[in-house]
């Protein structure tokens, strides 16, 4: 063997092991994500069997609606004070008169100022809100709502497990029992999880509760994130980000909001990862389906 | 009036003035240690509106040509 010959051996083997680290390391990150590799479809033939997220175009607040292939229903927030009418039609309009499960992540008024409309009008199940006061007539108002209806308020906190339906659970991963100096990290970090499929919903939580349920161990990684506090700079850490491992982030988010949300770190950390982002502003309704396989996709705008 | 800190939004606070009235306003406007839920009252001071148009009236005094 010439000395040429020898050395585009030793350059050969050399490429051959860091090929196989690359792919070795990948393997690993794949692991350590505990992500499936999701396909994703633009199109939705019928919502049978499907379980259904419908984040609702509510303009600069939160509202989501989850119906369970046996129709079991959820409503994580309700919006601001001027949506509750837009929130109870939409639910209306999908033929559903009773919520099973409602949530109130946290006392701000556009999470829970149309959850007072949505308690007037509807039958409600279980009612979900982190223990914490706040002095507002819009949260006074919930209060007063949940006390007509003689409907007692249990505590979303970590540890709080829902069936859906048999094979769909929600798992909350905070907040535990310390006090938060933002209302805002009192919101339920949660799991949807459906056979091989799962969404993440944070409500406004920001880092320094994301830095706590990564700290307590949960599994957090979700083929679907709604993204923190409308895509605020101060929630969606690297660190989180990077565990959730999205391939779908929904933001829901007013046009022109005068928060500037999404903010443009939360957008990069999401771009520079490749995740599609799907935004109230833009893309109004946006409606995904899980068969617990295969993720649907179906947006108003 | 009253009003009542609903949120912090960065710089910008979200005020409840009645129920489902808010209005946005820049955080500057309040003393530095208000906190979400706080109730901030405003006020009218008359006696100091009186005194202070007084004193700029007294300013103004002779400077006018006509």
């Amino acid at each position: 063997m010439t000395k040429k010959q020898k050395q585009k051996l030793v350059q050969f083997i050399v490429a051959i092991i860091i090929a196989l680290g690359a792919f070795i390391y990948e393997g690993y990150e794949k692991l350590l994500n505990n992500n499936v590799d999701i396909q994703i479809k633009e199109q939705i033939d019928n919502y049978d069997n499907k379980l259904q997220v419908h984040f609702i175009d509510v303009g600069q607040g939160d509202a989501i609606l989850l119906v369970s292939p046996s129709k079991h229903t959820m409503l994580i927030d309700a919006g601001d004070n001027d949506d509750e009418e837009t929130i109870v039609n939409y639910i209306k309009n999908q033929g559903i008169g009773k919520l099973d499960y409602v949530v109130g992540t946290h006392p701000h008024a556009d999470h829970i100022g149309g959850l007072d409309n949505v308690i007037r009008q509807l039958d409600i199940g279980d009612f979900y809100m982190p223990k914490i006061v706040h002095t507002t007539k819009t949260f006074e108002s919930v209060i007063n709502e949940a006390i007509k209806k003689d409907i007692k308020i249990k505590t979303a906190k970590a540890g709080v497990e829902i069936l859906l339906d048999e094979d769909i659970r929600v798992s909350m991963f905070s907040p535990n029992e310390s006090k938060y100096k933002e209302l805002n990290d009192y919101s339920p970090i949660m799991k949807v999880t459906y056979k091989d499929t799962s969404f993440l919903f944070t409500g406004d939580a920001e880092s320094e509760e994301e830095e706590e349920v990564i700290n307590a161990g949960y599994d957090i990684s979700a083929n679907v994130l709604k993204v923190g506090h409308h895509g605020s700079s101060s929630s969606t850490s690297q660190e989180f980000l990077n565990k959730v491992n999205p391939s779908i982030a929904v933001i829901q988010v007013g046009k022109d909001n005068k928060y500037n949300h999404p903010h443009e770190e939360t957008m990069k950390k999401l771009q520079d990862k490749g995740i599609e982002i799907l935004r109230t502003d833009i893309n109004g309704d946006i409606i995904i389906l899980s068969d617990g396989k295969t993720l649907y996709k179906k947006v108003s705008k | 009036m009253r009003v009542i800190i609903d949120r912090f939004e960065g710089e910008v606070v979200v005020v409840e003035l009645e129920q489902g009235v808010f209005i946005q306003v820049n955080k500057k406007i309040f003393p530095p240690e208000v906190k979400e839920g706080d109730i901030v009252s405003i006020n009218i001071e008359k006696e100091e509106t009186e005194e202070r148009s007084k004193h700029i009236q007294k300013l103004m005094d002779d400077m006018w040509e006509d």
